[in-house]
């Protein structure tokens, strides 16, 4: 069976060991802290080349790395994604700042002609705050969170495109339709863990909370129906996650709650929708250069000073 | 920062001027200026018309206006055959 | 553990080393009812010391918004709720004395199995990313979430509130990064009082980081040992080509646009109490006029960087923030007296250390009432003298007017 070789950022590597024997010496189990912090110690008198002294630290750290566990760790959770295994050669392990920064991505060299492959040797990152490691149990749920998109992405059940066509007119809108999606995917992936007998990855305000949240547009029903829906799929395909993510209120009819003038197409809050008395003129002024321009449509706010401010120009 | 009440010389709000209109002379200078500047960035001559046509892009949309399709037709092809005497139509831009 | 005297408590208070004091004193009063938050004094410090490699986290000077706001993120917040777990009790005083726990006082009694000097707490990576974040964020009008208070503002206590809190290391008298490190790396300099990490002996163990209360002291992880803000110290010895020898104030203090910043070197006594001095300025704002006030004395350490509270925030907040001095240094600053106007004239007029100051009186200007209280206003001269006795700088309590020459109104 093909593994997967999973290399460690040196940082990563230093800053898990150097807070997981700080973790035991607080609870008062010293003995391989103090060995650690020994043998550390002396290497800060090392008057090698900056280059073999840098070594030697990422070194004992990798060691001790391997004695607390970690490195067996990390290479289990991989057995349980043979579907990684089988596509991916390298995974990285990097330090995040914090939970923004935290991404699983899968990195695709790109093909001649264009576009990209899955099937073209890619990297697995994985970027992740170091604290995550101080609780094994959470640091498995995450893991297999994590890898279980990735499989996902292997998977063709799953019908996953690196850059599917979100069916948006802009990036806010594309941002949203990737926010949403992203979180139903994880919905899918939650539940299939839940009946593994997996323990679920503690996230403070729960996922629950999250989806009312992210679709507060919807109808309760429809909500109360998708939960449990998506919660218990065995599996799913990207093009219907995509599908439902889609938020019906970014249309182009500012008139009807969407997010772009249709004139300028800036995104904007605030549309002009009201053609009435005196605004009726710079409808129609609006049409003269606009053909298409229906006013049910509605205009930004800019786009409609402009318009009034031309009418004494242009008669 | 202090508000300050718009006054009836100085409304704080969009007012339009007119400006004298062009002759000739400098109507074509500008349409040439406008497709010279995007022509020699890589622009295809579909690009070219289609900005002339957009009523956002306010002059070229003007000339166009008031000049109609042949005259822009003409002016590209004009300053096409100045910068880019080699090329065929114009290779897409990014 | 010994004990030693912290003048800031009002008692002897328990701390791993003997006592033991520098002849002289790094000290600062900032002025908070002036600072605007602009930053700039923090990208002096960050383009000066923390811009290289290992250093991306680090600001040993930082803005932070109060409440709300804090580098680390809730750095006071987590101290303190640690300091009243450990305490069982809260930070009390009894006029001027302290009634609770200091921070070395509530680790003597940790029961636990790992002996702790400090106590303290290491923040999380994602605790030192955002340096800035609630910047601008106020305390509400309560029970009326997201509506604009159309009183906010009103005093002596805004409703709707928040105002900068520039920090950097206090050089503090009992350090908690001193105590806590199991090497002795950490040494206060006895010629001024500047607390320095030694980068040869430092073995990056972290307990400066935990105890800190302050969280000053950061670990760097490319070089692998920590480091913290070192008050610029080449500059108070003079080395700074722009001082021609004689002690200046650090980057931060000098680059401060708000002009609420005023350093100085205090003489300390064998027992650690701060020597007369009346006419130096720093003396006169924190042991005459105590307008100044240290940041949480409670902690224990007795920092010697100390605040004029601002006006504006409610006396409850300051308190547990500044100590029990708040309400008189409030009302000394509101209508302050004839010395105190003149010599809050001084903040950033020069960038040397002044350490004497003198007041020729001037004519009064006018006299009203503020605040129930008569004030006058003299425009006295203020002179601030350098260590060598000689004159550096000299300013009117009121602004100089200059009227231009009619025939050329546009140029000076």
């Amino acid at each position: 069976m093909a593994s997967v070789d999973v290399q460690f950022d040196p940082a990563f590597v230093e800053e898990t060991v150097f807070l997981e024997l700080r973790n035991r010496e607080a609870l008062g189990n010293c003995a391989m802290a103090q060995a650690f912090h020994v043998q550390r110690s002396a290497l800060y008198d090392t008057t090698t080349a900056t280059g073999e002294r840098e070594a030697r630290f990422q070194q004992l750290a990798a060691r001790y790395f391997q004695e607390l566990g970690f490195s067996e760790l990390f290479a289990k959770r991989f057995e349980e994604f043979p579907l990684i295994g089988a596509h991916v050669p390298v995974a990285l392990v990097r330090r995040a700042w914090s939970r923004k920064e935290e991404r699983v991505e899968l990195y695709v060299p790109p093909t001649p002609g264009g576009g990209s492959s899955l099937k073209a040797f890619p990297t697995l990152w994985i970027g992740f705050q170091v604290a995550r490691c101080l609780n094994r149990e959470q640091l498995v749920a995450f893991l297999r969170h994590e890898l279980m998109h990735i499989s996902d992405m292997f998977d063709p059940a799953f019908g996953y495109q690196p850059h599917p066509d979100f069916g948006a007119e802009c990036e806010t809108e594309e941002d949203l339709i990737r926010k949403r999606f992203r979180l139903l995917w994880n919905l899918v992936v939650d539940g299939r863990m839940r009946r593994k007998g997996w323990p679920a990855v503690d996230h403070g305000t729960t996922r629950l909370r999250e989806f009312e949240r992210a679709f507060a547009s919807w109808d309760p029903q429809r909500r109360e129906a998708v939960w449990p829906d998506l919660g218990n799929r065995a599996s799913c395909t990207q093009r219907e996650l995509l599908e439902l993510a889609k938020d019906e209120r970014l249309t182009r009819m500012l008139g009807q709650g969407g997010v772009r003038c249709p004139l300028c197409h800036f995104p904007t809050r605030e549309g002009v929708c009201d053609w009435r008395g005196e605004r009726a003129a710079v409808a129609e002024a609006i049409q003269t250069d606009y053909a298409w321009w229906d006013p049910v449509q509605g205009a930004c706010r800019q786009c409609f000073e402009l318009y009034r401010a031309r009418l004494p120009v242009m008669g | 920062m202090p508000y300050k009440e718009p006054e009836p010389d100085d409304p704080l709000e969009l007012t339009g001027v007119v400006l004298p209109a062009s002759d000739e002379t400098s109507l074509k200078e500008m349409a040439v200026c406008f497709v010279e500047e995007f022509l020699r960035d890589g622009w295809s001559d579909e690009q070219l018309r289609a900005m002339f046509r957009n009523p956002y892009y306010r002059g070229p949309y003007l000339v166009w206006r008031q000049k109609g399709d042949a005259y822009v037709e003409a002016v590209i092809q004009e300053v096409r055959h100045i910068w880019r005497p080699n090329a065929a139509g114009g290779a897409t831009h990014a | 553990m010994p004990k030693v005297f912290n003048w800031q408590l009002g008692r002897e208070m328990s701390y791993p080393y003997e006592e033991h004091h520098p002849d002289r004193q790094f000290a600062f009063v900032f002025n908070l009812n002036r600072c605007i938050g602009c930053q700039t004094c923090t990208m002096a410090c960050k383009s000066t010391w923390t811009f290289s490699k290992g250093q991306e986290f680090m600001w040993w000077n930082n803005v932070e918004t109060k409440p709300y706001g804090g580098y680390p993120q809730f750095w006071d917040v987590k101290i303190l709720k640690l300091l009243e777990e450990a305490s069982g009790e809260s930070q009390r005083w009894n006029n001027d004395v302290y009634q609770g726990k200091t921070i070395f006082e509530a680790a003597e009694k940790h029961v636990g199995p790992e002996p702790q000097q400090v106590l303290g707490y290491l923040p999380t990576d994602e605790e030192w990313r955002f340096p800035n974040i609630y910047e601008d964020t106020p305390v509400g009008k309560p029970g009326a979430p997201m509506t604009f208070d159309q009183t906010g503002t009103s005093l002596p206590e805004h409703a709707t509130w928040f105002f900068y809190l520039a920090r950097i290391c206090n050089h503090c008298t009992y350090p908690g990064c001193l105590a806590a490190c199991p090497r002795k790396a950490i040494y206060k300099r006895p010629e001024d009082g500047i607390v320095l990490i030694d980068q040869k002996r430092c073995r990056g163990y972290r307990k400066c980081v935990e105890a800190c209360p302050y969280k000053k002291a950061m670990y760097r992880p490319s070089t692998r040992v920590s480091e913290k803000c070192i008050a610029c110290y080449p500059r108070i010895e003079g080395k700074d080509p722009e001082a021609g020898g004689r002690p200046m104030e650090t980057r931060c203090m000098a680059a401060c646009i708000g002009q609420i910043r005023l350093q100085g070197l205090v003489k300390i006594n064998t027992d650690g109490s701060w020597t007369e001095d009346r006419y130096n300025p720093i003396y006169y704002l924190v042991k005459v006029a105590k307008v100044a006030l240290p940041l949480y004395p409670q902690f224990g350490t007795a920092p010697n960087g100390f605040y004029i509270p601002p006006r504006w925030v409610p006396r409850g907040y300051l308190k547990q923030m500044f100590g029990p001095g708040v309400d008189e240094a409030i009302d000394a600053y509101l209508a302050p007296s004839r010395e105190l106007l003149a010599v809050l004239q001084l903040f950033r007029r020069t960038n040397r250390i002044i350490f004497r100051y003198e007041i020729q009186e001037g004519p009064k200007v006018y006299e009203t009432e503020r605040h129930g209280k008569p004030f006058v206003m003299y425009n006295d001269t203020i002179i601030g003298f350098g260590e060598d006795g000689k004159e550096l700088i000299r300013t009117q309590v009121e602004e100089p007017f200059h009227v231009r020459p009619a025939t050329h109104q546009n140029s000076i």
